[in-house]
């Protein structure tokens, strides 16, 4: 059904997604964390600055990190001082481009997940004794876990998306930076429009399936909460 | 036991200016609405500590300055009107948990006794009734052995008959673990039955501070 070349297109969009996604949870949870524990000047602007990637287009993001990623600019030269080479045109660039574009897709679901977290209920397990880590895996992990686990989807469904940013640095190498979306823009420039039907009907059902599972699941956890409270 | 306090605290619209000295185990606090008494136990409690200008308890300092002894340490638990407890826990397991932070030795079984909370030990706290709830937070502070307990109307929901039961075993832990205990109820009768020593504040200052010779037989503060 599908040839090699798509295959290839397909493994690395989910690739990208899954690496994106996952560094961007372990990256952010600190900072949503510290965003999500009051209100402050300084978190507004990193907030605002946060949300940029949602409102400019992609080709200005896109632009600033051809000019981040080039050979011979001052950020490739620091990793090439740490033995790394220039990130552009490579997978490792998309993972970098991919994880800034949906940055807001995954602090913002995970600021809200923290702030229902009462302070008080933190201050009140202190008070009984309780230390950072027991505060982390008996009161955090598990209060913010829906938060977690949308937020890995939303960036993921998103990362899948992803076109603007990645026409601008990835460079369309098969196997490196070619990705299902790129393929589908160039079957439908060279009029092969029955390949570009099956592999957008892929991506789109693909990610309609994503979204109404987390929809799904969101309501399974309302319903739960709402019979809790009715069998009172 | 003595707990000596020094809040200063300029709200928008609220000036709060206390020094106290506290000596007793059993104190009522008692005012109007929006006199300061959730503020001062909060503050006790090391919640307010832009308010605190000076805390210690049996000489060990709580708050002084920049100074801040971590709530961890302190051991003074503050009870809300509206219990705050795990949602995602059942009540025994917020009562494991307490009993586990606090590496305490108190007799949980017995707690539970007590307390009547057998019937409540499966269920999580959206499934209790707001003095169920209090209920279970009140066990919960006692099995981690406060050295303060902090009641901010934090019996208010229980009916008058299992108030009473709740007092009586309450009374019995103070005696037992001996901590001091610091009670905000608007239910002046009650404060005069179990109360050594009540505050009175108005408009956030100290309106006036009262030893009651001996609980239960006390009238006096009928009168003001």
């Amino acid at each position: 059904m599908l040839y090699p070349a798509e295959w290839q297109a397909l493994w690395l969009t989910i690739k990208l997604a899954l690496f994106s996604s996952l560094l961007l949870l372990l990256l952010t949870a600190p900072l949503a964390w510290w965003l999500s524990r009051g209100q402050s000047a300084g978190r507004n602007a990193i907030n605002a600055l946060l949300t940029l990637p949602l409102v400019l287009p992609p080709t200005v993001l896109g632009f600033y990190l051809v000019l981040l990623l080039s050979p011979d600019s001052w950020f490739s030269q620091l990793l090439r001082l740490m033995g790394i080479e220039a990130l552009a045109f490579r997978f490792e660039g998309l993972v970098l481009a991919s994880m800034l574009y949906s940055l807001p897709f995954v602090v913002q679901p995970l600021q809200q997940g923290f702030g229902q977290i009462a302070q008080d209920l933190l201050n009140q397990s202190k008070a009984f004794g309780a230390n950072n880590w027991q505060l982390v895996t008996q009161l955090i992990w598990p209060l913010s876990r829906p938060a977690l686990f949308s937020a890995f989807i939303l960036s993921f469904a998103h990362t899948l998306g992803e076109f603007g940013i990645v026409l601008m640095i990835g460079g369309n190498i098969p196997g490196q930076t070619q990705l299902l979306s790129m393929l589908i823009y160039d079957q439908v420039e060279s009029l092969n429009y029955a390949r570009a039907h099956l592999l957008s009907g892929l991506l789109l059902l693909f990610s309609f399936s994503v979204l109404f599972w987390l929809y799904q699941q969101q309501r399974g956890q309302q319903q739960q909460g709402q019979q809790q409270r009715s069998q009172k | 036991m003595s707990l000596q306090l020094k809040l200063n605290w300029l709200a928008s619209n609220f000036h709060l200016q206390l020094e106290l000295e506290l000596n007793n185990h059993w104190i009522g606090v008692y005012g109007q609405s929006g006199s300061g008494k959730t503020s001062l136990l909060k503050a006790i409690a090391g919640l307010l500590p832009a308010a605190t200008a000076f805390c210690s308890l049996d000489g060990e300092l709580w708050q002084h300055d920049c100074f801040q002894l971590a709530l961890s340490k302190r051991k003074a638990l503050y009870l809300a009107p509206d219990a705050v407890l795990m949602p995602h826990k059942t009540a025994l397991q917020q009562l494991q948990l307490a009993s586990h932070w606090s590496q305490s030795t108190v007799d949980l079984k017995q707690m539970i006794q007590d307390f009547e909370l057998e019937p409540l030990l499966a269920l999580y706290p959206s499934q209790l009734s707001s003095g169920q709830q209090q209920k279970l937070a009140l066990a919960q502070a006692l099995i981690a052995k406060p050295r303060l307990l902090l009641l901010d109307e934090a019996l208010a929901h229980l009916d008058h008959q299992q108030k009473a039961a709740v007092l009586q075993k309450l009374k019995l832990y103070q005696q037992q673990q001996g901590f001091m205990l610091l009670w905000v109820s608007h239910q002046m009768e009650d404060l005069c039955l179990y109360c050594e020593e009540i505050i009175w504040l108005k408009h956030g200052q100290l309106q006036r501070q009262q030893q009651l010779s001996s609980p239960h037989s006390n009238q006096l503060f009928y009168a003001i």
